[in-house]
């Protein structure tokens, strides 16, 4: 990528599992911040090869049909192909209004290698981390872009962390039933989502979805909509108990 | 742009380099270095189910990562980290591919999950119990200056310490035939705003190839064996305890300048 496009400067390649091309953002903006670079082309590619189909099999994690996040029925992942790449630059005066990234935060669950922790305590501190790395309210965001890869444990984990940060207030879904779960891509393609909604307005739904699981308490969003959205909260969770949030949105 | 941050701990495993108090002399040339081959230490800190699970690579990282935290003094549930490694655990890469290549293709649900590029990270949050953000990261031939940078610029935008651990192992056949690993490497340095007890470093990227090291008899073979040991010209100049500037392999047209304080 880096002699593609003719970079110089430092390269740097993130391997978190699903949360990689989520943490490129944060860790392109932690070399940002400390003056390294004024700008980094970030983000994250993945295919299907026999290796991630096989071992998500071994783990019994791929769904019998098409993925049906935060669905009551659920019953795993669709591996998914992508590659989403984003040119970050230092905000200056001028840029007021224009797309960004607000805010990023991280965590470790510190708990098992591939089963989150089941309340969720990782993805509550790297959703704070990013919503204080952004100085934002929980009330600010107007939407939340999941994880929600469609796995029980995961989409039942993330709706409790969710609900601890915003209660029922705030629509979320997972876009996963449309892309599939994009492992190491999933952050940046979800970001570009987010993105999308921003400048949009739109508030999508969870593809397949009749009805949210009835046991979940956050406001997941069944049918797509157009509202207005300013600042969206995206999370990617991964192996290793992994935890990135990041908070894409117009800058103030 | 420089960053300038303090070591305040080092913990170091690699052929003859058991643990800084031992290898500060020998690289100091005080004291002979025998390079013999070392076994990954079995890491006690984690439960024996988690235990038995882990990798060679996995084992020297969590060795070198404890003793750096206990040298720094500091909490290591308190400490973000960044890992870095070059060849992962090639052990359980390569196993896995020996399986998909049978006719069902089946392969260890364990061994899939230990697999990642961030297990020894995985393995350090559960093993210490921490919840503080960490990043895994490779880098060829350059993963040690990659990772020194990365981890020094969450020091100075963050203004708290940093767990930098970085461990590679040789690879097991046929792979080793692509990428040449003759030796284990590992070192942990925790980085601190400002200075550090173990010295001080001014970290400026630079674009450019780095020089030849100026290492001599068995470092310098240590020095092509292994891509954590390009951390070796640091590590001579903070033992030796006179300051030095040296240049640190990042890619092959960038480099990290790097002024040593000890």
């Amino acid at each position: 990528m880096r002699a593609r496009l003719g970079l110089a400067g430092p390269c740097v390649s993130i391997s978190t599992a699903c949360t990689s091309a989520a943490r490129a953002f944060l860790d392109a903006g932690t070399l940002i911040a400390a003056g390294v670079v004024d700008a980094a082309v970030v983000g994250g590619a993945d295919s299907l090869c026999r290796l991630t189909l096989h071992g998500f099999g071994s783990l019994e994690l791929l769904a019998k049909g098409p993925t049906r996040p935060c669905a009551e029925d659920r019953d795993g992942i669709s591996i998914g192909e992508a590659a989403a790449f984003a040119l970050l630059e230092r905000a200056g005066p001028g840029d007021g209004g224009a797309l960004a990234l607000l805010g990023a935060g991280a965590s470790s669950d510190g708990h098992h290698m591939s089963s989150p922790h089941p309340d969720g305590h990782g993805a509550v501190a790297a959703m704070r981390a990013a919503l204080d790395s952004a100085g934002l309210a929980p009330a600010q965001i107007d939407y939340v872009n999941m994880h929600g890869t469609g796995t029980r444990a995961n989409d039942a984990m993330e709706d409790r962390a969710i609900a601890r940060i915003v209660g029922d207030a705030v629509p979320c879904s997972s876009t996963k039933g449309w892309s599939g779960h994009t492992l190491g891509a999933s952050g940046a393609l979800e970001a570009a989502v987010a993105a999308i909604c921003v400048a949009d307005g739109l508030v999508p739904g969870c593809l397949g979805l009749d009805r949210p699981d009835p046991s979940f308490t956050a406001r997941i969003a069944v049918e797509n909509r157009t509202a207005p959205v300013d600042r969206v909260l995206s999370n990617s969770f991964g192996f290793g108990g992994s935890n990135c949030a990041l908070v894409i949105g117009r800058l103030p | 742009m420089t960053l300038t941050v303090g070591i305040a701990g080092i913990g170091i495993l690699a052929p003859g380099l058991a643990g800084w108090p031992q290898a500060a002399p020998v690289l100091a040339g005080r004291a002979p270095h025998d390079p013999a081959p070392l076994a990954p230490p079995t890491p006690t800190l984690l439960p024996a189910t988690e235990r038995r699970r882990t990798g060679p690579s996995v084992r020297l990282a969590l060795a070198v990562a404890t003793e750096a935290v206990q040298d720094s003094g500091l909490a290591p549930e308190d400490l973000d980290t960044v890992f870095a490694s070059s060849n992962g655990e090639a052990q359980v890469i390569t196993s896995i591919l020996e399986a998909l290549h049978t006719p069902d293709g089946a392969i260890s649900p364990t061994q899939f999950h230990n697999s990642v590029h961030n297990a020894a990270a995985g393995y350090w949050g559960i093993a210490v119990g921490s919840s503080r953000p960490s990043v895994s990261l490779g880098g060829h031939d350059g993963v040690f200056a990659t990772g020194l940078l990365q981890a020094a610029a969450q020091v100075v935008a963050g203004g708290h310490a940093v767990l930098f651990v970085t461990h590679d192992v040789p690879l097991p056949a046929p792979l080793d035939a692509l990428r040449h690993t003759t030796a284990a490497f590992a070192l942990a340095l925790v980085l601190v705003p400002g200075v550090g007890a173990r010295g001080t470093l001014h970290i400026t990227p630079q674009a450019g190839a780095a020089g030849p090291p100026a290492l001599y008899g068995s470092l310098a073979a240590l020095h092509e064996a292994n891509p954590v040991a390009r951390a070796l010209p640091l590590l001579v100049a903070l033992a030796g305890g006179a300051p030095l500037a040296l240049h640190l392999p990042m890619l092959d047209d960038a480099r990290l300048h790097v002024a040593i304080a000890p």
